[in-house]
């Protein structure tokens, strides 16, 4: 009986959720993906240097992997913080990911509907005038923030592992971990995937000035004029 | 005010998943010194058909190819690589390092790299020494 009453309200939350939904999926399927190509890449070697193959759960569960992993992870929330917070401070004239040229900064009370400016509809800490809305207010940043630190943590920490490995298929010492984290390896993995998040940005912030795509809210309106700014689809 | 409590929480599954990957199961660092105690236990007791078992197959056909002789008998000829293994035989074990698939046991006369291969491992160079920046000089290895 519940059954047919409650399919329009589930489809209706796939349809209202599909966004999450599809990036979710999409990231599973590529992280399924890199985990069995990477799985034969490694077996591969794993035979040819006269060793046994580890399988697919051998390589998941293998800092080689993880270190893949975690320093795109790592990139990617350091890019949304960036994005997140520079934001406040630094616009682009035209550009629909910048706000308007005069809202520069935190922006007043009012605007950002919090304490007595509150309305019902608002997030209980954002009504709430004490430390609960000084930290509600910067949630996004500190969250992004905590998963950038975590993962670049975790990637050096698998990092290490999976350069020792190296060091000793090669017949060198390993080192420890404070030793590798001024490694080129380190650096290397590091800044490679912050030079491309960084690019990504860059042309998402200019080309969106001048190029639309119709209906996406990360486009300007089609017919709407370059100049314009903090205007999204 | 739901989401950022849940997204914390998967940041800190994947992070703890992350952790768990970093330390990952299989044969370590005790399995890792046993089989090289096993091996210098075969050399000085002259099985060299049991130390050779105990070697990489790629290193064990390397030193088979370079004495002219099976590796069992290269491993305990004083004439060939027996020699220099003879010595650093009886060594208890210093340290064990491992790093995911490969390991690197030391003892007071050498320095043994190994590999994991399956549930076990196999040694891939022994007899070695340092040479500062350049890789370990070793007597036998693949």
């Amino acid at each position: 009986m519940s059954g047919p009453a409650r399919e329009p309200g589930v489809r209706s939350a796939l349809r209202t959720s599909s966004l999450s939904l599809v990036f979710g999926a999409l990231f599973l399927a590529s992280l399924t993906a890199q985990a069995f190509v990477g799985a034969a890449q490694h077996d591969a070697d794993q035979v040819a240097a006269g060793l046994e193959p580890l399988g697919v759960w051998g390589y998941v569960t293998s800092s080689t992997f993880w270190v893949d992993v975690t320093e795109n992870w790592q990139s990617e929330f350091l890019q949304f913080l960036l994005f997140i917070t520079l934001t406040v401070w630094f616009v682009q004239r035209g550009s629909p990911e910048s706000k308007r040229l005069d809202a520069v900064g935190r922006e007043t009370d009012e605007e950002q509907r919090v304490g007595a400016h509150a309305q019902p509809d608002s997030p209980a800490w954002a009504r709430a005038g004490d430390w609960r809305l000084r930290v509600y207010s910067h949630s996004l940043a500190l969250v992004m923030g905590a998963v950038f630190v975590g993962s670049w943590l975790a990637q050096s920490v698998s990092g290490v592992v999976a350069y020792n490995e190296e060091q000793l298929r090669e017949r060198h010492d390993p080192v420890p971990w404070t030793e590798y984290l001024a490694q080129p390896d380190f650096w290397d993995r590091t800044l490679q995937n912050w030079q491309s998040e960084l690019l990504a940005v860059l042309a998402m912030v200019v080309f969106s000035i001048y190029l639309r795509e119709r209906g996406s809210p990360e486009s300007k309106p089609v017919g709407v004029a370059h100049t314009a700014t903090s205007v999204e689809g | 005010m739901d989401g950022a409590p849940r997204r914390a929480r998967q940041a800190a599954a994947a992070l703890a998943l992350v952790a768990a990957a970093a330390a990952c199961a299989g044969p370590g660092e005790g399995d890792a010194a046993d089989v090289v105690t096993r091996f210098y236990a075969a050399v000085a007791a002259g099985d060299g058909d049991a130390a050779c078992a105990l070697l990489l197959p790629g290193a064990a056909q390397d030193l088979a190819h370079e004495s002219g002789v099976p590796c069992g008998e290269a491993l305990v000829d004083p004439q060939e690589a027996g020699g220099v293994l003879a010595e650093r035989a009886g060594a208890a074990v210093d340290a064990v390092h491992l790093a995911g698939g490969q390991a690197q046991v030391v003892t007071a006369t050498d320095t043994v790299f190994l590999a994991r291969s399956g549930g076990t491992w196999v040694v891939t160079a022994v007899g070695c020494d340092p040479r500062g920046e350049r890789p370990y000089d070793c007597e036998v290895e693949s």
